[in-house]
Parts: structure tokens; sequence; C-alpha cells
């Protein structure tokens, strides 16, 4: 153990009084960091160019307007202008506006399939303007068809009332009809007494003409020929009066009556068709012109919502300071979210170059070939380069988290157990691999260049650039057990969705294999490495 | 004064393409044995054979004290070709740390670490880092470690490379005193004169071979040569 500290001082002695290697391993590696995290925008797509054409006398202002919030349009006369400058990548698209022969827009987009990374970014974004314009655009149709349904419980109430009065008119004619009815049958018995009595009073009219024609007396006997003609005038008068009353038929009144009844009763169904309408009109009236343009609505619910340490929120009311950025922040969530995957990014890059540096730093120092000469060193170098790395990388990195915890407002303090014992195995395996990397190479420039590409290669493989979602099955199986991305979302499950380290077991225990197999590896390169001394 | 014996016998070692065979030496207490021969001829590979760094491929060797067997290793003293010591430490650091590798107790490492910078006149540098030493310097801090636990037997491969006349001259008094002590010193070098002048035996590693002081003299005889320049420029 003598051995062990007594080398561990030495290597972090070394490495600090070196100040070329603080600034190209530790300062270096956190600005390029740092300036590639800045270099992020939280709010995507930032000033692209996109071309627009349209011949038709098209109003483009709306569609200008919401594409200019992330794109720059720029008009063209023709296609082939705007398509020309997408081919020499001045432009990512040209939309081309043509007006259909059924009032509406053919909107057809050419796009640069060739940068695949943005231009499905773009394409969204035009969509989702295209989407929203036809949606506001639908939304004032309806607006326009609703006001229009605004006016017709009014005429519906007009046609109610008229309704109504006809009704009233139907049951006035009804009972008139019922009187005339009345009337006529009245008039009919009356006249049946009338002409019976009239019928009788003529024949006793004829019978007095009668006795004045047979009595021969003139002028008596010419007054009664007058009275019979007169009297067969009469009869025949009463007659076909009589003829015309009893023709009268009042079942042709009440034929109407029912005739009326009948109109009535469509009146009532009417009135309760109307009754329907009214429903139907009022329940159109209800409906929101937005509910016709966009019937199905998708809510965004983010489950993970950063909490406020009310210190910090009470800092930020005081000065006056807008906090809704802070909380909701689309910009202090967008970085909060991808905080912990740099800090993991982090721990790779410096504990990689790190620990190759100071591995070749021991294996390259002019102290070795005494060094060698010092029986049971084996495991004192080991140690001593792991522990001296160890402490070095440490420090940054709980830089990095407490500016994590009070800059971005995670809880890492609050989970410092879980966060440490995460970031204590990531360092450990990144270290055993710059190790391993340096006992196999044994030259400096050669390590270095090799841990680069092994950089690169982690970084690809960590989903950092490329979704593992969108890697083909066995490259993603690879890469989620990478020990980066477990313990990528192992710190993610504790700090974001406070899980306890009893839900992280099964990643511990995954990288705890990871690191021992690692260890192992590392153990038997730097045994087989020492052997073959130069 | 202990009664050291050093013998190598039949040891055989190979580095890449090249290979030493039937290397044999003996040495006393208070001999300075000179290892001479071409850039290439296999000095280092014979002096990192002896001190550990490399594997005997065949033979043996041993060390005795008071002809009671001992581990050569822990009586060892190597001063390397190159200067061995961390740079960016100062000697002091450097002293106190070889001296903890080697397992010495803290006041022995002082009383040691004061006597050599007083020995070696560089009191004055013991808190320079060793980047800051001059070449001299650098070589004469090499010596202190190569010291520090009182080796019996001290190796020094190419100890004068690169050092003024005086420094030379110095070092081969400290060689000289330390033999005095009854040390056995092997010194490997390109100053033959040096060599020819300040060693008790002189070993020549020539084709895979060390010819020892006797053989040596035999083949001069035989090639009719006078001094050790003829030898190396005649073979």
């Amino acid at each position: 153990m003598k051995k062990t500290i007594t080398l561990t001082i030495v290597s972090i002695k070394e490495f600090v009084r070196n100040w070329r290697s603080i600034i190209l391993l530790l300062i270096l590696p956190l600005l390029l960091i740092g300036s590639f995290f800045i270099s992020f925008s939280a709010e995507g797509l930032q000033e692209l160019p996109v071309g627009v054409i349209t011949n038709s006398n098209i109003e483009l202002n709306e569609i200008k307007s919401r594409l200019s919030e992330v794109l720059v349009t720029k008009e063209f006369n023709n296609l082939d202008e705007c398509l020309f400058e997408l081919k020499q990548y001045k432009q990512y698209a040209c939309i081309e506006i043509i007006r259909n022969i059924n009032f509406g827009y053919d909107l057809n987009l050419h796009y640069d399939n060739t940068k695949p990374l943005v231009i499905w970014g773009v394409v969204n974004h035009i969509k989702t303007t295209v989407d929203y314009i036809k949606k506001e655009k639908t939304k004032e149709i309806a607006t326009k068809v609703l006001e229009q349904a605004e006016d017709a419980p009014t005429y519906i109430n007009i046609i109610e009332s008229e309704l109504n009065s006809l009704d009233r008119n139907f049951d006035d004619y009804s009972s008139k009809l019922d009187s005339s009815i009345y009337n006529m049958n009245n008039l009919k018995l009356n006249q049946q007494s009338y002409y019976s009595s009239s019928v009788d009073n003529l024949n006793a009219l004829d019978e007095y003409a009668n006795y004045l024609v047979s009595s021969g007396v003139q002028p008596y006997s010419q007054y009664g020929y007058e009275i019979k003609a007169k009297s067969s005038l009469l009869r025949n008068n009463l007659n076909t009066q009589n003829n015309d009353i009893n023709s009268l038929n009042s079942g042709n009144l009440a034929d109407v009556k029912d005739s009326l009844r009948n109109n009535e009763n469509l009146l009532n169904e009417m009135r309760s068709n109307i009754n329907s309408l009214r429903y139907y009109i009022n329940e159109i009236n209800k409906i929101d012109p937005e509910a016709i343009a966009d019937p199905i609505q998708l809510k965004f619910n983010p489950t993970y919502l950063p909490e406020i340490n009310p210190e910090t929120l009470e800092k930020y009311k005081t000065n006056g300071s807008s906090i809704d950025t802070l909380i909701k922040g689309e910009t202090l969530l967008t970085f909060q979210v991808i905080f912990p995957k740099i800090l993991l990014l982090i721990v790779m890059f410096i504990s990689l170059l790190t620990s190759s540096f100071i591995c070749l730093s021991y294996l390259e120092s002019p102290a070795i070939n005494r060094i060698n000469t010092i029986k049971k060193m084996f495991v004192p170098s080991f140690l001593a380069v792991f522990i001296s790395s160890f402490l070095i990388i440490i420090i940054p990195i709980i830089c990095v988290i407490i500016l994590g915890n009070y800059l971005f407002l995670l809880p890492f303090f609050k989970k410092i157990l879980i966060v440490l014992l995460l970031i204590f195995i990531s360092i450990s395996i990144y270290v055993l691999i710059g190790m391993g990397l340096s006992y196999l190479i044994k030259k400096k420039s050669l390590t270095l260049i090799v841990s680069v590409f092994l950089l690169i290669f982690l970084l690809f493989f960590s989903g950092f650039i490329l979704p593992i979602e969108r890697m083909g099955r066995i490259p993603a199986k690879i890469a989620l057990n990478f020990p980066g991305n477990i313990a990528s979302d192992a710190l993610n499950k504790s700090v974001f969705y406070d899980q306890p380290l009893s839900s992280l077991n099964s990643a511990i225990l995954i990288l705890g294999l990871i690191l021992i197999l690692i260890l192992m590896v590392v153990l038997v390169i730097k045994y087989f490495r020492d052997k073959k001394i130069d | 004064m202990e009664n050291l014996y050093l013998e190598v016998s039949n040891v055989a070692t190979s580095y890449k393409n090249f290979s030493m065979k039937n290397v044999n030496f003996s040495l006393k207490s208070g001999q300075i044995m000179g290892l001479i021969g071409h850039s290439g001829s296999g000095k280092s590979t014979l002096v990192k054979t002896l001190v550990g760094l490399k594997k005997l491929d065949k033979g043996q060797i041993n060390f005795y004290i008071d002809n009671i067997p001992a581990v050569l290793n822990n009586y060892l003293g190597y001063s390397p070709q190159e200067n061995s010591l961390f740079p960016y430490l100062t000697l002091k650091e450097n002293i106190i740390a070889f001296g903890k590798l080697k397992g010495l107790s803290k006041s022995y490492i002082n009383e040691r670490m004061n006597l050599l910078l007083k020995k070696l006149k560089l009191d004055y540098a013991q808190n320079k880092k060793i980047v800051e030493l001059s070449g001299g310097m650098a070589k004469r801090a090499d010596l202190i470690i190569t010291l520090l636990d009182d080796p019996k037997v001290i190796i020094l491969d190419e100890p004068f490379a690169g050092l003024d006349f005086s420094l030379i001259k110095f070092i081969w008094n400290t060689i000289g005193s330390l033999a005095g002590e009854g040390k056995i010193i092997i010194v490997s070098s390109h100053f033959l004169p040096d060599i020819q002048k300040h060693c008790t035996t002189l070993g020549f590693v020539y084709g895979g071979n060390l010819y020892d002081t006797k053989q040596l003299i035999y083949i001069m005889k035989q090639k009719k040569l006078f001094s050790l320049e003829d030898l190396f420029e005649r073979i």
C-alpha cells in the first residue's frame, strides 16, 4: 500500500506540474464539450433558406410569415431557378404553390434529401405550417357556416309563430265549418217543413184556382188560369229550390273539416319537426369552429417537469426576470434532459484521455527503468495509475455535477449516492480502458490516436448523435449494452423520475460486471506487456 | 568490511534478433569491472539481464555476502544509461519517493539523503525539479538515487555520456571511493582510456560473447594489439 500511495502522489505531482497536460487533458476537453453543448440550440432548426414559387396571384404573406419563424423564405419566379439554387446548397427546399381547379391550392415541395439529418426537420416545419394554415382556413369557413346557423332560430321562431297562427285559423275555420254544417242541416230541416207547408199552400191555391177555373165565370176563370200558371211556376221554383237545398251535401263540408283536421295534424308534425330542427340548430351553435377544423387534437404532456428550488425561484422573482423560460423552460428543459448524457460524455472523454496520458507518462517516464528494477511493483504501479487518474478526473466531474445541480436545477445532490456510484463506475470503466490501450500500444502518439477513434466510436454508439432507436437491430442491441448508455439510463431514471436505488440494481450489477471484466482484461494485458520489457 | 562475491555463470540472454551466450565472470569486493564493446554489441542487454530487467534464458547469477548466498536484487544499485528520475519532481522528492519504493524508513532516507547530497555536491539543488537541472547535475542526482539504499553491487550503464572532463573525473573518484568501501562495481562505457585506468577487471562484449581480462589479454597478444583502442579498431 505504501508503494501505491507513493507512486500515486508521484503521478499526480507529475501531472499537475506539467501545465501542458492540464490544458490539453482537462481544460481543452471541458472547453470543447462546453462549446459543443452551447452550440445546440434549444429552439431547433434556425434560419434555413427555403424558396417559394407561385405564378398565381396568391396571397403568400400568411405562409411566409409562418415559415419565417424558423426558415428564411425567398421568392422565385419559377421552379427551375429555385432548384438551381437548391442543387448549389443555397436552398433546402422549394415550395411551389399552384391554384387548383377546385378553388384550393397544391403545394409541391421539392426538398434536398441529401441532408437527411436536417431536411426532415425542414419538411416537418413546412408540413406543420401548412396543416396550421389548413386548420385556420377550415375554421374560418366553419365559423362562417355557423354564423349563418345563428340566424336560423329566429326564422324558426317566425315559422313556429306562423304555424301557431295557422293552427288557430284552422281551429277557427273548423268551428265555422261546424257552424255551417249545423246551419245547413238546420236549413235542410227547416226547408223540409217550409216546402211541405209551401206545397200544401200551393195545393190549396191550385185547388182554389181549379175552383175558379171550373166556375167558368169570367174574369174569375181567367184569374183561376193565371193563378194555376203562377202556382205551377212557383211549384217548379219551389221544387227546384227544394232540390237545390236537398242537393246541398254537408258531407263535403265534413270532408273539408276532416281535411282541415288532417292539415292540423300535419301542422303538429311540422311543429315537432321544427322543435327537432331548433334543437339541432342549438346543438350546431354550440359547436366550436375549432372542433370542425381540428376534430382530433393531440395534446402533449411531458412526464418530466423540473422542480424549482424555492430559493432560486425567489432570486429570479426579485431580479424581475421572467421565470417562464426557467420553469417550463423550453430552453432549460431541453438542456436539463440532455445534461446527464452530457455529463457522462464528459466522463468518457476526460477519463479515457486522462488515464491514457497518465499511464503513458508513467510508462514513458525516465524513471520507469529504475522502477522496473524494484520487486513487487506490478500491483502498486497499476493501482497508482488508476488512483491518480481517478483523483485527477473526479475534480472537473464534481464541478460539472455542481453546475448541473445549481445552474440546471437537477437534483444531483438529492440523489448524491446514486449519482456518485454511477459516476464512479463509469469513470473506472473508462480509466481502465485508457490504461488498457496504453499498456497495449505503449506509444503516446499512437495511443492517443486510437483513443480518439475509440471516443468517436463510443460517441456514435452513445445515442447522442444518432438515437439508438434509429439504429439497426444488432447495432442497437450492442449500443444498449454499452456502459455509457446503461449508466445514462440509470442516471436519468434516478434524476428525472426519482427512482430509488433498488430499481437500478440490474443496471448497477451489469456495470459492475463490465468493470470487473475490463479490469481482468487490462491486468492480463499489463502482465504480458510487462514481460516484454524493452 | 563484508566479503562480497558475484558469480555469473553460463548466462545466456536474447533480445529480438540479438542473443548473448556463455557469459561467465566473477567479481569480489572492491573490484571495478569495465564493460566495453562496440555500439550494439550487447552491453546494455547484459546489464539489463544482470539487474533483472531482462529474463535469463540460461545460466545463473549468484551473489554471496561473507559466503552466504544472498538475493542480488536486494543489494543492487543500478544507474541506467538515460537519466531515470521523475522529471517534474524535485531532487528531494525523487529521493524520498524512491526511498519509499525501496522500503526504506523515513529517518534512513533523510540520513542517506543528507550524506549523498553533500558527497555529490547537490545540496543547493535539492529543491529544483529534475528538468531544471543540467546534464551533469542530473547524472549526479541519478547517482544519489542509485546509492540511496547503500547497495553492495553497483551497476552503472554509460554513466559518463554527455559529461565534461571534471565531472567524469568526479564520478570516477566517487566510484573509486565506493570500491574502497568494498563494493562491487560494474561500469559500462566507451571511454576506453578511463576504463583502462580505473577498472580492475575488464569485460569485452563481442559477437554475443563476453571476454574477461585474461581472454582479452590473450586475444590482444595473438593479434599483436597494444591498446584497447587498437583492439576496437582492428575488430
